[in-house]
């Protein structure tokens, strides 16, 4: 247990720091947010989760969250981000979101999420075959997928009352999912960097 | 109702439909860049036959415009000093001249081996032709023909003249030639380069394991060149004579 609390802390001060990063940036670039909103987007239900979850003791209700706004928000703004207005996507991601948490509907979720699988590979793709600055953050929507997917997993459990919160496996998933996502927390941090550095 | 089997089942099958989704888009992501890498280290290798032809140019040019004029100046110096010297001191002098226009010699030949005067022309005749002459030894004989009214672009012509040069070496080399023909002929808007020649048993074995494998040096850069210039190469034995044919395109002509 020591181990999971020490990467629940590690992780927390990563997203943090990722957080006061992206804000720096969003004030001192101007096109930051609209070249990495999906990103942000990621980043900012990582982050509202981790604080909801210090804060509030309804874990039922704060597990869907994550479920009910990553998978939209990656699909929304990948989707629409040349389309629409941010304000727009945020409008519509928000009030979808708060839709699908209201409804906690297994197979909304599975659908939603297999949208965003098939969005981050259309991306990650469309990225390979970009010029070579954007080939150099192409691997990112890949992450993103893959931590998704482990995310995920855990709502396959839940289908028909398994219990996966003392399940065996998700103990032992967790192990795999903790390098890994503090792997696509530094992988981000480093596509920041390097973006600042071009 | 669904029984615990079918839970199972179902939490399976919903594991696996995204995990293939991330699957199939991983190994496509990979193939797409995989294929972009390997496009730019091909066109960075073909562009380096561009540098080393520039390059090869620029050394030939150095070193017979400095040469000469060093050249020029010692064979004055000589002339001036030749002057002031007795007779025996004189026939030790035009010894030495001797040996400087020997130097002299050798050097205009490697620069001419460097890269030929016909090269930077851009004559296709007359490069081939000089190719031949420079090739020719005593115990080798090549000869050359032509047939050909139309050549190519000239941009080709540095292409095929060191490629033509790597198969006659190797012909001489590994085929232990006496006797070879190089002909050029342009035919049906297609232009020829032929180069046939009699070869040993051993050496028709060595050129067939190396026409399937391409392995060696040389051979490779034959491949790139002809690759470059859109040509192809054919090489055909029979009767132990061996024709290598490098067809180049019609769509490349220039009169």
């Amino acid at each position: 247990m020591v181990l999971i609390d020490l990467y629940r802390e590690i992780e927390f001060f990563l997203i943090l720091f990722l957080i006061f990063q992206t804000g720096w940036k969003l004030l001192t670039e101007p096109n930051f947010g609209n070249q990495n909103l999906a990103v942000i987007t990621y980043i900012s239900v990582w982050f509202t989760n981790k604080i909801l979850y210090f804060t509030f003791d309804n874990r039922e209700m704060l597990y869907y969250f994550f479920h009910a706004f990553a998978p939209l928000g990656l699909i929304l703004s990948l989707w629409l981000k040349d389309k629409i207005k941010i304000v727009w996507i945020v409008l519509i991601w928000v009030l979808g979101s708060l839709l699908l948490w209201y409804l906690s509907n297994y197979f909304a979720y599975f659908i939603v999420y297999c949208i965003a699988f098939s969005v981050l590979m259309r991306e990650a793709i469309k990225s390979a075959k970009s010029r070579s600055k954007v080939l150099q953050h192409s691997y990112l929507p890949i992450v993103i997928a893959i931590d998704l997917f482990f995310a995920f997993s855990a709502v396959v459990l839940n289908l028909k009352g398994l219990n996966w919160a003392n399940s065996q496996f998700i103990g032992y998933l967790k192990y795999l999912i903790m390098p890994f996502s503090l792997l696509t927390l530094i992988i981000i941090y480093v596509k920041f960097r390097r973006y600042t550095a071009d | 109702m669904l029984n615990s089997e079918d839970t199972l089942l179902i939490s399976i099958l919903t594991i696996m439909v995204p995990a293939i989704i991330i699957l199939i888009g991983t190994i496509i992501y990979s193939r797409v860049v995989v294929k972009r890498y390997a496009k730019v280290v091909e066109r960075l290798y073909l562009s380096s036959f561009k540098g080393m032809d520039t390059e090869r140019k620029r050394i030939a040019s150095e070193l017979h415009n400095q040469l000469a004029m060093h050249f020029i100046n010692i064979k004055r110096d000589l002339d001036a000093m030749q002057k002031e010297l007795n007779i025996n001191q004189q026939s030790k002098l035009a010894k030495l001249e001797l040996d400087l226009n020997l130097l002299e010699s050798d050097i205009h030949t490697t620069v001419e081996n460097l890269y030929p005067k016909e090269l930077v022309l851009l004559d296709w005749e007359k490069s081939l032709k000089n190719l031949t002459e420079q090739l020719t030894t005593p115990e080798v004989s090549i000869t050359f023909e032509s047939f050909a009214s139309k050549y190519p672009s000239p941009n080709k012509l540095p292409h095929v003249f060191w490629v033509v040069q790597e198969i006659i070496t190797n012909a001489i080399k590994h085929a232990k030639i006496k006797r070879l023909q190089l002909s050029i002929l342009d035919e049906d808007s297609v232009f020829h380069i032929s180069v046939f020649y009699r070869a040993t048993e051993n050496a028709i074995t060595w050129i067939n394991a190396k026409q399937s494998t391409h392995k060696g040096m040389g051979l490779q850069m034959v491949k790139d060149r002809l690759m470059i210039i859109d040509a192809k190469e054919k090489i055909e034995i029979k009767d132990q004579v061996v024709s290598h044919i490098i067809q180049i395109p019609n769509d490349h002509f220039a009169n």
